[in-house]
């Protein structure tokens, strides 16, 4: 701050001095901005180091290797060996498989059997640490030997070398005989390395491999695709990461959106807040100009004001972000290990870039907020005499101007809802211009509502209520601002409940309907990349039992379509199971319905799918196109017969019939049996007699009711992260609104004592603090319920549509809605207390009766 | 002679370098300079088989990987010329080395369990273009990735010698001998390929005292024997030109586990055909002292008979130097002088930098031989710094 040292003292004192006048201002300045700043970095701390994580764990060791060949099956080695030697290219085998550490309730660990003397042509490892005294030929030569991450060793907490995993084959003991990376690698969490021959030996799976790694151009990719066996696919490892990417996607992009939000509000504080403390401080101005303090030194100052809060500010709300970040991290790592059964790191991922931008937007919010008011201020100042009347004069005219500009932000709103194309980045414009557009309109509101409140004026309602409408009214140029800062913040608060809301009830809803057998049943699996299908004799036996209606069956598998990752079922759905579907029909009106029974009778035809609406709307498909699908035979071309609602993957899922499943893989289908009861049936006496088979102990038996609960209880959980953040918001919402209020009465004491003097009582001059008040905040609000509900319209059916692809039926939820006024009601009210006890306070500090005249804004 | 050297220092060079999490890692070359030290009281034999005197060879298996040794090498070097145009030379060189991490392996019978290692060096000079490359290639055993065994060819059911690396290899031709042989190998990056066939025009010869060749006086050794002149004819890839070429080529087989001692330092080896139909084999080691070790030099006379020479008379001296660009300095050209055998021969590199600079870096190249005699034949000279 050199600059200071160029400023007339005179300028520091007087401004010093405002400030100690009024601490609460400067405390909600670099609030504003903290809360804000902390919202942001929270979310974009924990975005980054979540998906670092999350790709940190996936594919680290894969380094370089640009394809991989995969199967259904594990492959035979020998067609690695024909590879080498017949393509003479870079080969690698891999065994990648999920074990549980210690037992069946252990943490998932990345299992990884690897040709480790080859290992250095594929990945970046060069520069890693190893312990002490192990040597890379260890891991061939010793049985059961494997390599642990010295960060995984640390976590969890393990002794010695012994250590037992649980594995598909059941439990294996292994003997760690190094640990690799530093203690704060991450790059080496929930990972084990094995030799692959080592891990051909545990998993019981001599001459087999999961993948080949390959190093070769697009070229070769090209030759060798056409070479490779049936049932062979040749993918591109950008490809499969981009997936898993994407799975991803959906959670941070409604962090993003809600730490987004945070700002708005945040900067809506911030200028609120510089807003009060400049008109406050325009006599001060204009007295300094007199005694001939330049313009030039006033906004030099006043820029240099403006950096420190925003300074101060960004770097409170930085370590409150961290701290936040800290918190959250732990949540989505939970979502995510829920969502998809892997278990990323929990570290936050520090990059200068992210610091850099995070206090880009804080001091960069601070100075938009700050600038034009600084601006505003330093150029009435000369006027300091007429100066309120010409802000009052100057912010009518602006309001009369206002509700056109909200008319313009609502065309720009409507063209962006026509123009899909204008993608995610066009949604959340969308969202602010009706932000805005709402805003925009707040000072008319209010000064209509005064308005017609005077106009029914009854005598009940007493002087001080009249004074408080006229009073409102009048002050709009100084309320203005703080009016639609609150309306924002509210607004903003209710359109996340209800989007939330919309998105939990319509996952409850889809959840319910879909999981609608009496019974599940599964082969026992606690590893996520396990696809044994229920044994035939099981099926057998559940044709027998009386008790059973009908039967669906369930298999997954993983496949691509149009360059993205698939989750493919291949499912036999009697009518029950079928009626756990909906479907978008040809055209935009969703009460348009599909011909259902058509639908299931394409379905059983060859060559039909059914796909997900996310995956049908990210491609523009609808019933009758085609679509082509990755299969162990090739690309094939399925027709669509229907497009079902669902919420499962953002990347889309399909269906096809057992039969058509059966053309293209060799897989069983029928994992997962659902069992539809009778409706007389005994459902104990069946689960009894199924837990009494022979194979009962490798079966998981699941009543609706707890698969359901589990799959709720997993969304909940992911609804935890956004409930976090709309807390936060709800927070800097409620400081926010606090802080205006406060701001706006505080900024009247000088009023008051006017007013003292002309005769208000403390209890008139308290109640007529609280009525306006309570006007600002019921105004606003009740405002915010209608703009909260235009905007959560904007995000469901804009935002979560164009990035996900996925329609959210939404729902108000009244308490939502109620929630917005008392909210307002409760800060606006909140804010009166302080002001009303400095009245009290000087009250009784100075009778009426000695206060002879009204003190004039000398300078203190 | 003893490439033995080349492979055990190679082949730990290779554990130090594929290892991937090497800590300290060694700069290349470096692995060449701590041979004498690898060889020495690091090494651990314990366990394996060792060369003794008095071998009995049983072929085609002993031209198989001797289980139970340490290390392993199968080489092969050719002085080549277009066809059309004898002046465009070429020297190639393919050897495949083995070394096993332990001694025996265990009852699975998993091939990825197979302790041995092998590594390929495979080189092209081009003469008229003064310019010599050389690449490499590494690979564990595994499931036949690489090897050197009988393996049943295509539909035929005779199985016949191949000595592999992916997709470098020397295939016997026939299910009894070892030639007629075809070489085929190819780097696409350093744009060098090589598919020739081999025929042997002279039998095997067993160097040293009946196959086993001494290293030192402390009964280090190895178990040797060559064929010291082939024909060759097929096509050299270079750049985007390919070649029909000709010309002669030697091959050696050698394995171990008993190899240098600790003072030694490195050796100077030559393969020298002569145009009057013989062939010499010389060897000689360098001690850290400064001082020469053990020589050797072998005479195989037109007729395919050998006779190890006296090397009293013997003189072999360096006449010129070359400098490698990290500063090392190998001799580069020779006069052999030998009265008793009516030898004085100028013996001088093809090419001036023929040096292997890959993860084991030695000098191997070309060299063109006159004075008492013309010829052709390779040099290999290993440990310097």
């Amino acid at each position: 701050m050199v600059g200071l040292r160029l400023l007339p003292p005179l300028l520091l004192q007087a401004n010093l001095g405002y400030f100690r006048k009024h601490p609460w201002l400067l405390m909600f300045a670099l609030l504003g901005i903290m809360l804000g700043v902390a919202g942001v970095s929270g979310v974009e701390i924990t975005n980054y180091s979540a998906r670092k994580n999350f790709d940190i764990a996936n594919e680290q060791l894969l380094g370089q290797a640009r394809y991989r060949l995969s199967s259904e099956q594990p492959i035979a080695e020998s067609l690695l060996t024909q590879l080498r030697e017949h393509w003479g290219v870079e080969a690698a085998p891999l065994i990648s498989r999920h074990v549980r550490l210690h037992n069946d309730t252990g943490p998932v660990v990345q299992l990884l059997g690897i040709d480790v003397f080859q290992l250095q042509r594929f990945g970046p490892m060069q520069e890693v640490p190893v312990s002490d005294g192990f040597q890379p030929r260890q891991l061939l030569l010793e049985p059961a030997s494997v390599l642990i991450g010295e960060i995984s060793y640390q976590r969890q907490q393990l002794k010695g070398a012994e250590l037992t995993l649980f594995t598909d084959r059941g439990d294996r003991p292994v003997n760690i005989i190094g640990r690799i990376g530093a203690a704060d690698d991450s790059r080496f969490s929930s990972l084990l390395l094995m030799d692959i021959g080592r891990a051909q030996q545990l998993f019981n799976m001599a001459g087999k491999i999961d993948h080949i790694e390959l190093n070769i151009d697009d070229d070769k990719a090209q030759k060798i695709r056409q070479w490779v066996p049936a049932g062979i696919q040749l993918v591109s490892v950008q490809k499969s990461r981009g997936a898993t990417e994407n799975l991803t996607e959906a959670l941070h992009l409604n962090l993003s959106a809600m730490g987004l939000l945070a700002m708005v509000v945040g900067v809506f504080l911030v200028y609120n807040t510089l807003f009060f403390s400049l008109v406050q401080r325009q006599q001060l101005f204009g007295q300094l100009r007199n005694v001939g303090v330049s313009q030039r030194e006033l906004i030099t100052y006043l820029l240099l004001e403006l950096l420190l809060i925003g300074s101060i500010g960004t770097l409170l709300g930085l370590l409150a972000g961290l701290l936040l970040a800290d918190q959250l991290l732990v949540l989505v790592t939970r979502t995510i290990n829920d969502l998809y059964a892997v278990s990323p790191i929990e570290i936050l991922q520090l990059q200068p870039w992210l610091i850099l931008k995070v206090v880009a937007v804080g001091l960069g919010g601070a100075l938009l907020a700050g600038l034009m008011p600084a601006l505003h201020a330093v150029k009435t100042s000369v006027r300091s005499s007429q100066s309120r009347v010409l802000l009052e004069r100057k912010s009518r005219q602006l309001s009369q101007r206002l509700p056109g500009l909200s008319v313009l932000l609502l065309l720009l709103a409507l063209v962006l809802y026509y123009l899909p194309q204008t993608g995610i980045v066009g949604g959340y414009l969308l969202v602010t211009a009706l932000l805005l557009a709402g805003a925009c309109l707040m000072p008319m509101l209010v000064s209509y509502s005064c308005r017609g409140l005077a106009a029914i004026r009854s005598p009940q309602r007493g002087l001080v209520f009249s004074m408080a409408l006229k009073d409102t009214e009048r002050g709009l140029s100084r309320t203005a601002v703080a009016l639609m800062a609150l309306m924002v913040a509210v607004a903003v608060t209710v359109s996340m409940s209800l989007m939330i809301g919309s998105f939990r009830s319509t996952l409850d809803l889809w959840l319910k309907q879909r999981l609608n057998a009496d019974i599940y049943i599964s082969p026992q699996t606690r590893l996520p990349d396990d696809y044994r299908s229920l044994a035939p004799q099981i099926w057998q036996w559940l044709q027998d039992q009386p008790e059973i209606e009908t039967l669906a069956s369930y298999q997954r598998v993983s496949t691509e379509t149009l360059g993205r990752q698939l989750q493919l079922f291949a499912s036999d759905l009697p009518p029950q199971a079928q009626s756990g579907y909906r479907f978008k029909s040809r055209f935009k009106h969703r009460f348009k319905s599909t011909d259902v029974q058509q639908v299931w009778q394409d379905f059983q035809q060859p060559g039909h799918i059914l796909i997900s609406e996310p995956l049908a709307n990210r491609h523009g498909l609808f019933r009758g196109d085609k679509i082509p699908l990755m299969t162990p035979l090739g690309v094939e071309e399925f027709v669509i017969a229907g497009v079902y609602f669902d919420y499962g993957d953002s990347n889309g899922r399909a269906i096809l019939s057992p039969q058509n499943f059966s053309r293209y893989w060799h897989l069983k289908p029928g994992r997962v049996a659902g069992l539809y009861l009778k409706p007389e049936a005994d459902i104990q006496s069946l689960l009894n007699r199924i837990r009494r088979l022979p194979e009962a102990d490798m079966l998981r038996i699941s009543e609706r009711r707890g698969v359901l609960d589990r799959s709720l209880e997993i969304f909940e959980r992911t609804f935890l992260v956004t409930d976090v953040l709309r807390l936060l918001a709800l927070l800097v919402a409620f400081v926010g609104m606090l802080s205006a209020l406060m701001a706006l009465q505080l900024e009247r004491q000088q009023e008051m004592k006017l007013l003292r003097a002309v005769g208000l009582s403390l209890k008139q001059r308290v109640l007529l603090l609280s009525y306006q008040g309570l006007l600002i905040g019921l105004l606003a609000g009740i405002a915010a319920v209608p703009v909260g509900m235009l905007l959560a319209w904007g995000l469901i059916e804009v935002i979560q549509l164009r990035a996900f692809g996925w329609t959210l039926f939404y729902e108000l939820e009244w308490q939502s809605l109620l929630q917005a006024p008392i909210l307002a009601v409760t800060a606006a009210l909140l804010a009166c207390v302080y002001p009303a006890w400095k009245q009290y306070k000087e009250h009784s500090s100075v009778p009426d009766q000695i206060l002879k005249s009204p003190p004039s804004g000398r300078l203190q | 002679m003893t490439r033995v050297g080349i492979a055990v220092a190679a082949l730990l060079a290779l554990l130090l370098l594929i290892s991937p999490w090497q800590d300290e890692n060694p700069k290349s070359g470096e692995s060449t300079l701590r041979l004498a030290e690898l060889m020495g009281a690091k090494q651990d034999v314990e366990g394996y088989l060792t060369a003794r005197p008095g071998p009995i060879f049983t072929f085609p298996k002993d031209h198989w990987q001797h289980q139970g040794y340490q290390n392993e090498w199968w080489y092969l070097t050719a002085n080549l010329h277009d066809r059309n145009n004898p002046d465009i030379r070429f020297g190639v060189q393919l050897t495949v080395f083995r070394f096993a991490l332990a001694a025996d392996r265990e009852e699975d019978a998993n091939p990825w369990l197979s302790p041995n290692m092998y590594m390929a060096h495979f080189a092209i000079t081009h003469v008229a273009d003064n310019q010599h490359r050389a690449s490499e290639r590494f690979s564990r055993q595994g499931p036949n990735l690489a090897g050197a065994k009988a393996m049943p060819q295509g539909d035929q059911s005779l199985a016949m010698t191949r000595i592999w690396l992916a997709d470098w290899q020397l295939q016997s031709l026939t299910a009894d001998d070892l030639f007629p042989m075809l070489l085929q190998a190819a780097d696409g990056d350093k744009q060098i390929a090589a598919s020739l066939s081999l025929k042997a025009v002279k039998p095997m010869v067993l160097q040293g005292e009946q196959g086993f060749s001494r290293k030192n006086l402390e009964g280090g050794g190895s178990y040797y024997y060559s064929y010291p002149r082939l024909t060759i004819a097929g096509t050299l890839n270079w750049d985007k030109h390919e070649f029909e070429v000709s010309g002669e080529g030697w091959f050696d087989h050698e394995w171990s586990s008993n190899s240098l001692a600790p003072y030694q330092a490195g050796w100077d080896w030559f393969s020298l055909q002569l145009q009057d139909g013989s062939e010499l084999m010389y060897y000689g080691f360098r001690n850290h002292d400064g001082s020469d070790g053990l020589k050797y030099l072998a005479r195989i006379s037109a007729e395919g008979e050998k006779i190890s020479l006296d090397t009293e008379q013997l003189d072999v001296t360096a006449v010129d130097q070359w400098h490698s660009p990290d500063g090392t300095v190998y001799p580069s050209g020779w006069r052999l002088k030998l009265p008793t055998q009516g030898l004085d021969l100028y013996i001088e590199p093809r090419v001036s930098d023929q040096l292997m600079d890959l993860s084991v870096r030695y000098w191997e190249g070309a060299v063109k031989v006159s004075g008492s005699h013309q010829g052709s034949g390779y040099v290999e000279l290993a440990g310097y710094k």
